[in-house]
């Protein structure tokens, strides 16, 4: 049980638990028919659904989803914003495999998982710590027939053939990259390589659209034999937030990229939160939380709603309005985009708009099909008109007179729950200038382009 | 553009020219039943007076002599109609109407009457979020597709002295039958048992009867080897373990696990 305590709580900084992505259902369902590999068949247990499951939610809002584990907390790595560190003094300890296979499955049994999340720390060689990660998911899969989720963590600088193996027994693999500059991981993580992680990351995408191409032929030719696919629920990653001095431009350029180049299906941001005392770390009192939330509501502006990176950055700063959410800074920036009129504006413009998201949007286009869309209907339909009716008209008459923007941008950051209600963690979480030595300062994040970015040749 | 800027009402819409006839329909409860209902006012394009349930009906002076009143209650095969009304059913209307009956509101006026529309303007009727019945209808769905979620991560199960895997849960709405299929695919040929604590009967499946699939009167002896069980102490370790003091947030922990759930979960101190 303490075994178990102490890999839980060493796991706990990772910010992935989603179990989605991926549909298995065992043979006979209608809506699957197993995997080619004999997964679900029957004798066995679980299944899995595209949109995951929550099993629970821990004391900080986050979805328990897997059973969240280390392999083992031993690791030679000596990174600075790491809690298992190799120079902590704490209590190192590991799972046999069979103690894994055993407590995922009687977990699942009971409901209290949707699958299992592997990492581990790098006790030895990287091909070691892999094996045993591969083993343990193998084990699960041929020996148990577990059918349920599992998230592997891939270890960069394992073999190609590790890699291919650990994605035929997985749902999905990761590798976290934690700091967005080559430079600030050179200097926050010596033994790590960013060229060995970023390789890892284009194996893994490689190895995927190979399995798409598999894919597309046998559905051209239904007399192949199915090939069993690779991490149907893609690769992700983590990066650190406020660890090392890199603005948000730098950050959201290397997600950027990932999204592009290697199909990350989400990167995650988790806070840094201060588990040691380390001169090259910000002295953060506290985990900068409204940062992390700004990185993701910009990520979500990335991905889904058409934006550019360089449209949502504060212009001369590389950082995010930390007062504003992303798309309303945009907006205070952009009067000349504004109103848009509901009952023409195409679905793309709509999505620009304060207050309305993909829901509001799609429900906007959908009733102004069969209705002339008015004011009072706006917030029958979910639409957040405190924030959208400055940006929007309805059959060329705006909703509210218009008003001077910089006035707005006031009001708009007063009402804004995430400007007023954590101003004090994000004050505390203000970082030391290490860089200068000259102790606490106010704005110590860097400007794009003063630090040597990835390289993705 | 319909109903929106109409009283809610059930039986009075008939502001816009909704077809409407003066039959008072007649059912009893089931599910099979409602989807035969809402099939029939699909079909005709039009809906009753009134929808009444069996053992409240007591007839209607005012209402047309209509001897289609309790037809549908009187049709043979009423436990087959259900895969019939699925194929013929534009999909999105069948799931509404499922969802409808596992609500328990007495919704089935709106239903009927926005499915009649459906007949005339075609399903874009339901993705008309300014009609107030089809947001209403909305809403409803919504609620119970999010506790059917809910329920598929929150129900805690524990093996029972018969070997069987059992679960007791307290759903707001009756949506045990939605559940059953998730936990099917799930255990995958394993017996197992969902038992609404609310409502007091269980749903059985065991693949090694026949029926495999059945449902009996809710038996609290079933739950009575809770609280022995070893992995439930160590699940609530692990959970602890997890915690990050560093970002706790009650508030939010709140909501998203309201305290109607966790008399059932294990970590939050239930027994399992």
């Amino acid at each position: 049980m303490e075994k178990l305590a102490i890999l839980a709580a060493s796991a706990r900084y990772d910010a992935s638990c989603a179990s989605s992505g991926s549909q298995r259902r065992p043979p006979g369902f209608a809506d699957g028919a197993g995997s080619p590999r004999g997964i679900g068949r029957p004798g066995g247990i679980g299944a899995t659904l595209p949109a995951g499951v929550c099993h629970s939610f821990a004391g900080d809002g986050r979805c328990v989803s897997l059973l969240k584990l280390l392999f083992s907390n031993s690791c030679r790595f000596d990174c600075a914003y790491c809690a298992n560190r190799a120079s902590v003094d704490q209590r190192r300890t590991s799972f046999s495999v069979d103690e894994l296979v055993r407590l995922t499955t009687a977990f699942y049994r009971r409901n209290y998982i949707e699958g299992l999340f592997l990492s581990s720390g790098i006790f030895s060689d990287s091909d070691i710590v892999m094996g045993k990660l591969i083993e343990v998911a193998k084990t699960l899969r041929q020996k148990e027939k577990f059918a349920g989720y599992i998230h592997l963590k891939a270890i960069p600088g394992c073999t190609d053939a590790q890699l291919r193996e650990a994605g035929l027994w997985a749902d999905r693999l990761s590798a976290n990259i934690e700091l967005p500059t080559m430079s600030s991981l050179a200097r926050l993580a010596p033994q790590k390589s960013g060229s060995e992680i970023l390789g890892a990351m284009k194996r893994m995408h490689s190895m995927t659209e190979e399995t798409a191409r598999d894919e597309e032929r046998r559905r051209r030719n239904p007399l192949l034999r199915p090939v069993p696919s690779f991490a149907p629920a893609g690769q992700s990653t983590q990066l650190v937030v406020g660890a090392s001095p890199d603005d948000d431009a730098s950050i959201l350029r290397l997600a950027g990229s990932l999204y592009s180049r290697y199909g990350m299906r989400r990167v995650y941001y988790s806070a840094y939160i201060p588990v040691s005392r380390d001169p090259r770390l910000p002295a953060a009192a506290a985990p900068p939380l409204r940062r992390e939330h700004r990185l993701y509501q910009a990520d979500w502006l990335l991905r889904f709603y058409g934006f550019d990176m360089r449209e949502i950055i504060e212009p001369g700063t590389g950082n995010l309005s930390s007062s504003l959410d992303p798309k309303t800074a945009w907006a205070l920036r952009h009067p000349e985009f504004f109103p848009v009129d509901l009952r023409t504006a195409s679905y793309e413009k709509i999505l620009r708009v304060p207050g309305i998201g993909l829901t509001g949007a799609r429900r906007i286009v959908s009733t102004r099909r069969s209705a002339a869309l008015r004011a009072e209907d706006l917030p029958k339909i979910g639409i957040v008109l405190k924030r959208a009716r400055w940006f929007i008209s309805l059959g060329g008459r705006p909703v509210e007179l218009p008003v001077d923007f910089e006035r707005l941008a006031l009001h708009l950051a007063e009402a804004d729950p995430h400007s007023a209600g954590v101003s004090a963690i994000d004050a505390a979480a203000s970082m030391a200038d290490w860089a200068a030595g000259s102790g606490p300062a106010q704005a110590p994040r860097r400007p794009a382009g003063s630090q040597q970015e990835f390289s993705f040749a | 553009m319909s109903n929106d800027r109409l009283p809610t009402d059930g039986a009075a819409s008939n502001k816009t020219n909704d077809a409407v006839s003066q039959e008072t329909w007649v059912w009893d409860g089931r599910p099979e039943a409602l989807l035969a209902l809402t099939q029939r006012a699909w079909e005709q394009g039009r809906a009753p007076h009134a929808v009444l349930r069996k053992d409240g009906y007591q007839g209607d002076l005012f209402a047309q002599a209509a001897a289609s009143s309790k037809d549908m209650l009187d049709t043979p095969d009423m436990a087959n109609m259900a895969p019939k009304v699925k194929l013929s059913l534009p999909g999105s209307l069948y799931s509404c109407a499922l969802r409808i009956w596992m609500s328990e509101r007495p919704l089935e006026m709106v239903l009927l009457r926005v499915a009649a529309r459906v007949k005339a303007r075609g399903d874009t009727v339901l993705r008309d979020w300014s009609d107030a019945e089809v947001r209403m209808l909305g809403k409803t769905v919504r609620e119970v597709l999010k506790e059917e979620h809910m329920l598929m991560g929150f129900a805690r199960f524990c093996p029972s002295d018969s070997g069987i895997w059992v679960a007791e849960l307290e759903p707001v709405f009756n949506i045990l039958p939605a559940l059953l299929h998730h936990f099917e695919a799930r255990f995958n040929g394993e017996a197992f048992m969902l038992a609404d604590a609310k409502r007091r009967y269980c749903i059985i499946f065991d693949p090694s009867q026949n029926p495999r699939r059945r449902i009996s009167a809710f038996d609290p002896a079933l739950f009575a080897g809770r609280g022995r069980e070893p992995h439930a102490e160590l699940w609530t370790r692990y959970f602890a373990a997890t915690e990050n003091p560093s970002r706790t947030n009650p508030r939010l922990q709140r909501q998203l696990v309201p305290m109607r759930y966790r008399t059932h979960l294990t970590e939050f101190g239930a027994l399992s």
